[in-house]
């Protein structure tokens, strides 16, 4: 519908949109086809993935050797989920959800003065009395005086504090439903299965749909439409680790987590639900078998990070953690994923921001570095080599 | 419908071919916009098509369909599309206890060893064929995709058993009226036994063999990979075997460009 212009004003004309978009807080349409996206809780992640996790799919996050970066991406969504009110569904099989919930990252400090400032705003008005009629500007006297509330609740990505825990009246009262598998699940019962459904995953896909159903983010039931809606957060912390019973490290021959990520799909493609998975992939002998995961999932990443590792030392990696790679992106209801322009990212943790950022090589210098050996980007370049070869410059070269 | 790819295909857009076998196959990428593409292709062309859909919901391919112009719910109502809903299937399947009982569920074999993929052939039968059992009118029968169930446990051989039904249903000479479209996953940097044993029993089947791959130079944002075309020639024995046809793609928001290696309008 063309809206008409005046010499400079602004005019009345609305611009009918035919499909009916949800106005959910704390989401937001993505800018290629009609999606819904949430944020994962960082917003340099949100915007190498297209924008944020489409409502309805899987992000797939393959954990670092230590499982402690791919720990603190979980924190980020669910501390993302609790400042924009969306209920939580957490499970984990080592630490308690509780404590992982306990532990989140505090919003840096502008947003909550934000919305504290603006509460008070609106409940003063609300006090006003307005019963004086309008002479002049009779039109407006019908219209609504509240402004919908824009706290920072219905912001889109926010930054967190690591130095600090979210206050607990904030994680307490935020709607959460825990699911820690030794309670859900005796110990006796999780040992005896006959290799083809792991009774843990059948139990937490109960537990989920019992949320979508009770919660009533099933797309497929209809609603009253002035019901407010909202999206689930799913967070499932290090699943197929062994404590979920994964035998054997996981081959090809086992079908019990992609069955579970198949009949998962089949519940998030008609909920309003996101959902962020933490795997160790590092623990699975058969790439087959990570490879069949990742088809199962519409969008995967993976960390790696420096801790420990040889990489730590070299110099090109000295402002950053670890690395980061997009395998796959969302391809849901539509034809194309988004294209990033590369896949060289790198992230680093900052106390108040987990930063990823395109990883660019040093520039050369030549006063620098006389030495081959101690030039980082031709370390980069050479492979490691083992420790019988003859050829390489090591330092030790008879 | 990419109207490049049905030049270089040969198929008519009005009258899609029939007794084609095709398999789409592919390889660190995704290959799943050439079944939006088959799917539109034979809609349009006013065959009726059996969608045996596992690894998407209605809703991705009525989105995409949309985007293409075929609207897929018109066509669902009509009784052109028949959509074998597989996420559902294998949801049930998961979920349900051993005193309810599978029941008619053609996905059985996931829970029960001992059974087979028959139940979803038998499920397909019904969908493509009239009462006598024989195919009225031209019939698409398009799979996305085989590798799924390979995932979900079903052996490779009981899904190359299924195919090898369908395809005698459907398919068993260039003059019948049906055609098969099919998906397989091959990726080439992991060893995959069983997806490999399977992409090798369907490549013996299939006329017109679509392998999709990413640029062997590397990840690029224009060109997002290549397709290369195999027609398999087995009526005449005296002309080659193998024809083959390579292109490059990329994707856009409405339509698939292809063109020729090295044409990319980016290079261009």
């Amino acid at each position: 519908m063309a809206a008409s212009m005046g010499k400079g004003g602004v005019t009345s004309f609305q611009k009918k949109s035919r499909t009916k978009t949800l106005q959910i807080p704390g989401t937001r349409p993505s800018s290629h086809g009609n999606q819904l996206l949430v944020s994962t809780g960082v917003p340099s992640l949100d915007h190498i993935i297209g924008g944020g996790i489409v409502v309805g799919t899987v992000l797939l996050v393959e954990e670092d050797s230590f499982g402690n970066y791919a720990r603190l991406l979980m924190k980020y969504f669910m501390a993302e989920g609790i400042m924009t009110r969306h209920p939580l569904l957490l499970s984990s099989a080592e630490l308690h959800p509780k404590q992982l919930l306990r532990d989140l990252p505090a919003p840096v400090s502008d947003d909550i003065g934000k919305a504290a400032l603006h509460q008070e705003n609106v409940s003063s008005e609300k006090n006003v009395e307005k019963e004086a009629t309008m002479k002049i500007a009779w039109r407006y006297q019908n219209l609504r005086t509240e402004q919908p509330e824009l706290g920072a609740f219905s912001q889109f990505g926010h930054y967190y504090d690591l130095s600090k825990t979210m206050s607990s009246e904030m994680t307490d009262t935020a709607p959460s439903r825990l699911f820690y598998l030794p309670d859900e699940l005796p110990l006796e019962e999780q040992g005896m299965w006959n290799g083809i459904r792991n009774p843990a995953y059948v139990k937490l896909l109960q537990s989920i749909q019992d949320v979508v159903r009770e919660g009533q983010f099933d797309l497929t039931v209809p609603q009253p439409k002035d019901m407010s809606r909202t999206v689930l957060r799913i967070g499932l912390h290090s699943l197929g680790s062994p404590l979920w019973g994964e035998q054997d490290g996981g081959t090809s021959h086992d079908t019990s987590l992609p069955h579970f990520l198949h009949a998962l799909r089949g519940v998030l493609r008609t909920s309003l639900a996101a959902c962020l998975i933490t795997i160790p992939t590092h623990l699975f002998q058969d790439m087959a078998f990570t490879r069949r995961l990742e088809k199962l999932c519409d969008s995967v990443i993976r960390l790696e990070s420096f801790a420990g590792s040889e990489k730590e030392q070299n110099p090109a990696y000295k402002d950053y953690h670890g690395l980061l790679y997009i395998k796959q992106l969302s391809q849901a209801n539509s034809l194309l994923s988004y294209m990033p322009d590369c896949n060289d990212f790198a992230f680093k943790l900052r106390r108040k921001k987990f930063a990823v950022e395109k990883l660019h090589l040093p520039p050369e210098l030549q006063d620098s570095q006389q030495r081959e050996q101690d030039d980082p980007v031709a370390a980069l370049k050479t492979p490691s080599t083992g420790c019988f070869s003859i050829s390489g410059k090591s330092k030790l070269d008879f | 419908m990419f109207t490049e790819l049905n030049i270089i295909l040969g198929f008519d857009h009005l009258k899609p071919p029939k007794g084609q076998f095709v398999l789409i196959s592919d390889s660190l990428t995704d290959g799943s916009f050439l079944i939006h593409h088959f799917l539109s292709l034979y809609i349009k062309g006013g065959w009726k098509v059996c969608l045996l859909a596992l690894a998407q919901s209605f809703g991705h391919y009525n989105a995409v369909g949309q985007k293409l112009g075929v609207p897929l719910t018109q066509a669902r109502e009509k009784g052109q599309l028949r959509f074998i809903d597989g996420l559902k299937c294998s949801l049930q399947m998961y979920t349900c206890t051993p005193q309810e009982g599978q029941g008619e569920n053609p996905l059985r074999v996931l829970r029960d060893k001992k059974a087979t993929l028959r139940p979803l052939y038998d499920l397909v039968k019904t969908q493509v064929c009239s009462e006598e059992g024989v195919l009225d009118g031209p019939t698409l029968l398009l799979v996305d995709d085989l590798s799924v169930l390979v995932s979900l446990g079903v052996s490779a051989k009981d899904v190359s058993d299924f195919m090898h039904y369908c395809r005698v249903l459907m398919c068993p000479t260039q003059q019948s009226q049906g055609a098969i479209v099919s998906l397989v996953h091959k990726d080439a940097d992991v060893e995959d036994e069983e997806n490999s044993t399977l992409f090798r029993h369907m490549a013996y089947h299939g006329t017109v063999h679509l392998a999709v791959e990413g640029l062997s130079s590397g990840y690029s944002r224009d060109v997002h990979g290549q397709v290369t075309v195999t027609f398999r020639n087995v009526q005449d024995p005296s002309q080659s075997q193998t024809r083959k046809r390579r292109l490059q793609y990329k994707v856009e928001e409405r339509n698939v460009s292809f063109f020729a290696p090295g044409t990319s309008r980016a290079v261009l």
